[in-house]
């Protein structure tokens, strides 16, 4: 965890996609109380995805939430390209909008009210469920949305290694094969 | 790829779809709701105030249990909606109550809820807004 900035009120830090902020991500979720008891009665995975937009991300890439009774079960990364892991529930936005989340310019169920995000899926239970939606989106507010960038800005080199601000190497994509691989 | 040239309103408008396409096959499942919702006929428009400046009119047409948003305009229409999408989420997700709907402001000064042709079709009016609730 030596990536992150654990002090108490900054904002974390870890590279995006990475294993360490899915791990980060799943720990602050399985031990908050408030989320445990605002989804206790949640059933459905999750694929969040950040739309490339002229931005850092050059393709759209997409995490994945096992989440089942105020629990995060597991997590997958996932890039345009490749087959969507089977989600219940999918909500979409462009890179811009979801740094503005982060950056606590924009309110998670004003953003999806106004169109800055898309969500499909069992609308009727997100409805019923809203505050354990925001908890949910909230805590991703912990973080600094440090999105990976390739060594090559060309998307259609055939392989593209991803490096984090520390010039680490974070993800290998072939985008020939439709594959990736997450390093860290 | 998704669309990344999709607009907000682009947006806004699959999010409402996937609202009532999930309540109502939600309510379909349930004795008591399915013959009500066979024999709901209505056209209702909605007009959504996005932002400052920004509507995204849209209109269901409910019509022997089939429920279809439609984007764009339609007249004539049995009644129609006005409201800022997250209030109407609030309404129909019990944060907001009826009286708040019709009495208090929304964040652009007007009644969060304006209603139009609602007083001929309370009834509809009245079976809509449980449809929609969860």
């Amino acid at each position: 965890m030596s990536a992150l900035n654990t002090l108490a009120g900054e904002k974390l830090h870890a590279p995006f996609p990475s294993n360490l902020w899915a791990t980060t991500f799943m720990n602050l979720l399985n031990t908050s109380k408030a989320y445990e008891s605002a989804a206790k009665n949640w059933e459905g995975a999750m694929l969040f995805i950040i739309q490339a937009d002229g931005g850092q991300a050059l393709f759209d890439i997409g995490c994945w939430l096992d989440l089942w009774h105020g629990k995060c079960r597991g997590y997958k990364f996932w890039v345009s390209g490749q087959e969507r892991p089977k989600s219940d529930y999918v909500l979409t936005g462009p890179e811009k909008n979801w740094m503005a989340m982060v950056d606590g310019k924009l309110d998670p169920i004003q953003g999806l009210m106004t169109g800055k995000f898309k969500l499909q899926g069992n609308m009727a239970m997100v409805m019923r469920q809203t505050t354990a939606a925001k908890v949910l989106l909230e805590t991703a507010l912990n973080f600094e949305l440090d999105l990976v960038t390739p060594d090559v800005r060309d998307p259609k080199a055939k392989v593209l290694t991803f490096f984090d601000k520390n010039k680490k190497k974070v993800m290998i994509i072939d985008t020939h094969a439709h594959t990736f691989t997450v390093v860290q | 790829m998704e669309d990344a040239n999709e607009t907000d309103e682009d947006r806004f408008f699959k999010t409402f779809k996937s609202i009532i396409d999930s309540v109502v096959a939600e309510k379909e499942k349930t004795s008591k709701w399915a013959p009500r919702l066979k024999k709901f006929r209505a056209v209702v428009q909605f007009r959504f105030r996005l932002a400052e400046n920004t509507y995204l009119l849209c209109h269901l047409v409910a019509k022997d249990g089939s429920f279809q948003l439609i984007r764009g305009p339609i007249d004539p229409y049995d009644l129609e909606l006005g409201a800022a999408p997250e209030d109407l989420y609030n309404f129909t997700n019990h944060t907001y109550s009826t009286a708040s709907m019709v009495l208090k402001k929304n964040v652009y000064g007007q009644r969060r809820l304006q209603l139009k042709k609602a007083g001929r079709h309370l009834v509809k009016l009245l079976t809509l807004s449980k449809i929609l609730s969860v």
